[in-house]
């Protein structure tokens, strides 16, 4: 049978990604608990996983050098030697090889330089403990060099599920992995549950093998073989009279009846209820249990999890959306059908569907607990390179948030740890004269509050030079000279464009785009960032985001006869004025005072090219966007109301001063206006009606 | 799934023929080609976009998907005019994107062979990239449309300037 390996391709680079984060999160943890054997199982097993899944696929370079790898985590994980920081450092450098060895398979991304260096490293690192400690050898496969009969027998039972092939495993590699390992003395089939020919069907697998086994290997090494076993299948390996020369004649203890259930009475069973097969080889073991009795590792999912293609969980989100659109119109009508009297079964259908909305837009959050680990890695290499100690913590890696946001915080999330490690933290010497403890402290919490979701990022460094940070506001032409600005202002100032404080420009940050990109990638996503510092003691930056991209808390506003969403976030508040407070300027603009504050007053009738409606209410929507202030003219509020997001683009193409579009309860097409894009529309020629207009689409 | 597109092929090759949806703009006939054509619908109320070029009318919700529409008349600068019961908006598939254009009317769907399309006159300086060709049928003269050209190349265009 002839696969095509490169679909499978794809579910790999993600696996393998998947495999290197749990890595390099474990290998984090390492340090500071050497000997933590759970850290170090997780370590080998990414290694492990990597290195067969390669193979497979046919990503050899990936192979080889986790191969290495893998030598040297086996004897880590078997206490050979300990994990230095040294070794740990070497490590965490191996996991960005394998990054990009296969970023290089992927995408034909540059190979990367250090590899042979690395493996070298990796090799010596082995070579070391391999001479000093005897006879371990290169993987688990070694037959015996040491005459001393260390041999222990075992009795591995295989009970494959009927899915087997079909999930591209083979019952021979199985055993003849196994045969590496050891010496085979037994086999036996078990073929009680081949139905007869016509029943047959090919690709099913109704086979289960016993095997007796002699080797001097551990436990574990014969339970990394069944590593890639579906989970409809199970094994048992129990080690049966330890030393002896095992000859196949080895007595089955009592425990090791065959299994429970076998396949032959119920062929279904292992397949379709993995948790019932789970229970009952798990109950068996606990009657026998000596030190070495039976362990049945059966891989039943402790995370499990769907891949779904994004497209599709998104259309499914769309279509949700819709029925609650289509729900809510029915009940309208229903409504009016009856009289105004209120259906009680359709306010229940209303409320099922409306938690159905809520659990599908839930299907998209992802927990950040990833980017945070991220982020350890970014500190620690920060801290190495600059020469601090920098102790980091992190708090509600729990928190859940969109997808999208996830994947889209993450680049300014990087600049800000980089700028806490770098200009927050001062150096050992500083730190200790300031009556600190010699290592700085740097902590990242993310909590939900609201519709919101926080990240805090907290040092506990030498916090924002007020001084520094004026004296450049003002030479850099930020503010004027004369302003007196409050110290919160003061401190925000870091968010205005080309600002950057660092006396040096180091390597690490500080390279003139600085806390303002932070900002704009935080506002492009809808969010909002905000500092507090106190001089000497820290500072703390919080970045605030919306839980979905999906959804927007928006102000319906109504313009003519048109309703209009104004993204809530921008929103400050809205006022009513009358004509005599609108002061126009050089006959070109209009402005208003609001609390002694000149705002400008943009017609939000004049840049949308809506005919005025007969009354004017003098009703005014403050928005706020990068800083600035206007007052935006409306005819009518209704109110405020959670929005889903469409893309104009999808169809269409970007509308200067629209951000998207969204279906109302009547099902009519409301547009989200997008505040600062309103504001560059009126910095363009005023009046727009005199340009030659475009007749193209 | 391969032998019904094969077969699909295999009719539309064979037989050389293919099928147009005519429509009707201030009395000219037109056609589209039919596999363009998503659906048919009633004119319903669109909601305009500010700041775009006036023959599209708008966008209206299409079972979730928000799509732009396209005035014709406006489009080949033809008189408006009042939309009735016969305005219908033709939803047509451009590429990736779903547009929908306002017509007049929709007439008939004709089987043209390939050999029966007349090729473009030249009309000196017009620009007459998006027509397709002309088809007679019957004693009318029907102009069919290359949809992509007529709106995709240059929403493109749009998109660019």
């Amino acid at each position: 049978m002839q696969i095509d390996v490169s679909r499978f391709r794809a579910a790999f680079y993600v696996e393998a990604a998947e495999h290197l984060q749990h890595m390099e999160g474990a290998l984090l943890q390492l340090d500071g608990s050497e000997r933590d054997r759970e850290l170090l199982n997780t370590i080998f097993r990414g290694a492990h996983s990597i290195k067969g899944a390669s193979t497979t696929f046919g990503v050899d370079e990936v192979g080889k050098f986790t191969h290495v790898l893998e030598n040297l985590l086996e004897q880590l994980r078997d206490g050979a030697i300990i994990a230095t920081s040294e070794l740990i450092e070497l490590l965490l450098t191996s996991v960005d090889v394998i990054d990009a060895l296969i970023a290089n398979a992927k995408d034909g991304a540059p190979m990367p330089d250090n590899i042979d260096q690395v493996l070298n490293e990796l090799r010596q690192a082995n070579g070391q403990t391999a001479s000093s400690n005897g006879n371990h050898q290169e993987t688990s496969n070694n037959h015996s060099s040491d005459p001393i009969a260390k041999k222990k027998s075992y009795r591995i039972e295989i009970r494959p599920s009927r899915e087997f092939f079909r999930f591209g495993q083979d019952p021979l590699l199985l055993l003849r992995e196994l045969a590496d390992i050891g010496n085979v003395l037994h086999v036996t089939v078990a073929d009680s549950a081949l139905p007869s020919l016509e029943e047959l069907h090919p690709e099913d697998c109704y086979l289960q093998w016993t095997i007796d086994l002699e080797t001097e290997s551990s436990e574990q090494n014969l339970q990394d073989v069944f590593m890639f076993l579906d989970e409809g299948s199970s094994f048992t390996i129990t080690a049966t009279n330890h030393g002896s020369q095992g000859d196949g004649q080895v007595e089955p203890p009592e425990a090791i009846s065959p299994d429970p259930k076998p396949l032959a009475e119920s062929p279904s069973v292992a397949s379709s209820s993995p948790v019932e097969a789970v229970k009952a080889t798990n109950s068996e073991p606990k009657e026998s249990t000596d030190k070495k009795g039976a362990t049945p590792v059966v891989r039943s999912g402790e995370n499990e999890t769907v891949r779904v293609d994004r497209i599709r969980l998104d259309e499914l989100i769309n279509q949700i959306g819709e029925l609650v659109i289509g729900a809510s119109m029915v009940e309208q009508e229903i409504l009016s059908l009856a009289g105004g009297q209120p259906l009680e079964s359709m306010s229940a259908l209303g409320k099922i569907v409306r938690d159905l909305q809520e659990m599908s837009l839930g299907l998209r959050m992802v927990p950040i607990a990833a980017t945070f680990q991220k982020m350890n890695r970014v500190i620690r290499d920060v801290a190495k390179k600059v020469g601090k100690q920098v102790n980091f913590i992190t708090e509600g890696d729990d928190t859940e948030l969109d997808k999208s946001v996830v994947d889209q915080i993450s680049d300014p999330l990087v600049h800000m740890v980089r700028n806490a490690a770098d200009h927050g933290i001062e150096p050992s010497e500083e730190r200790l004269a300031a009556g600190k403890s010699a290592e700085g402290t740097v902590k990242l919490r993310a909590f939900q509050q609201g519709g919101n979701v926080f990240i805090e990022l907290s040092d506990d460094g030498r916090g924002l030079d007020r001084q520094r940070i004026l004296a450049k506001a003002i030479e850099r032409e930020l503010i004027a000279p004369d302003a007196t600005p409050t110290d919160a202002e003061i401190c925000n100032m870091i968010f205005l464009p080309g600002f950057s404080t660092a006396k040096e420009v180091t390597d690490v940050s500080g390279r003139g785009v600085g806390m303002d990109v932070v900002r704009r990638n935080v506002e492009a996503l809808q969010g909002s960032v905000s500092v507090r510092s106190t001089q000497g003691k820290g500072s703390i930056i919080t970045v605030r985001l919306p839980l979905t991209l999906a959804i927007l808390d928006g102000l319906l506003v109504r313009l003519s006869d048109q309703i209009f969403v104004i993204p809530l976030l921008s929103v400050i508040e809205s006022i009513c004025i009358r004509s005599h407070e609108v002061h126009r300027v050089a006959n070109v603009g209009d402005v208003i005072m609001l609390r002694g504050e000149v705002v400008p007053l943009l017609r939000l009738h004049q840049l949308l090219h809506i005919d005025p409606a007969g009354d004017d209410q003098g009703l005014l929507v403050i928005v706020e966007e990068q800083g600035k202030r206007i007052a935006l003219k409306v005819d009518e509020l209704l109110g405020q109301q959670q929005v889903v997001i469409k893309n104009l683009e999808t169809n269409f193409r970007k509308v200067p001063g629209v951000a998207g579009a969204t279906i109302l309860g009547d099902g009519q097409v409301a547009l989200i206006l997008d505040v600062f894009g309103i504001l560059s529309l009126a910095h363009e020629t005023p009046n727009r009606n005199d340009q030659p207009k475009l007749e193209n689409v | 799934m391969n032998e019904l597109e094969n077969h699909g092929e295999a009719l539309t090759v064979g037989s050389n023929t293919n099928q147009f949806l005519t429509f009707t703009l201030n009395d000219q006939d037109f056609g589209i080609e039919i596999l363009r054509v998503q659906e048919i619908k009633n004119f319903t109320k669109v909601t305009p976009i500010p700041n775009t070029p006036p023959c599209i009318k708008g966008v209206m919700n299409l079972r979730g998907t928000v799509v732009p529409i396209v005035d014709l008349r406006s489009k080949f600068n033809f008189p408006t005019a009042e939309y009735n019961q016969f305005t219908v908006i033709i939803v047509v598939n451009v590429g990736t994107k779903i547009m929908g254009l306002v017509v007049d009317a929709v007439s008939d769907v004709l089987n043209i062979e390939a050999d029966a399309i007349e090729e473009t006159p030249d009309l000196g300086s017009i620009d007459t990239s998006f027509i397709r060709g002309l088809a007679k049928s019957a004693d009318r003269l029907v102009t069919l449309l290359s949809i992509e050209q007529l709106l995709f190349d240059q929403s493109q265009v749009a998109l660019a300037t």
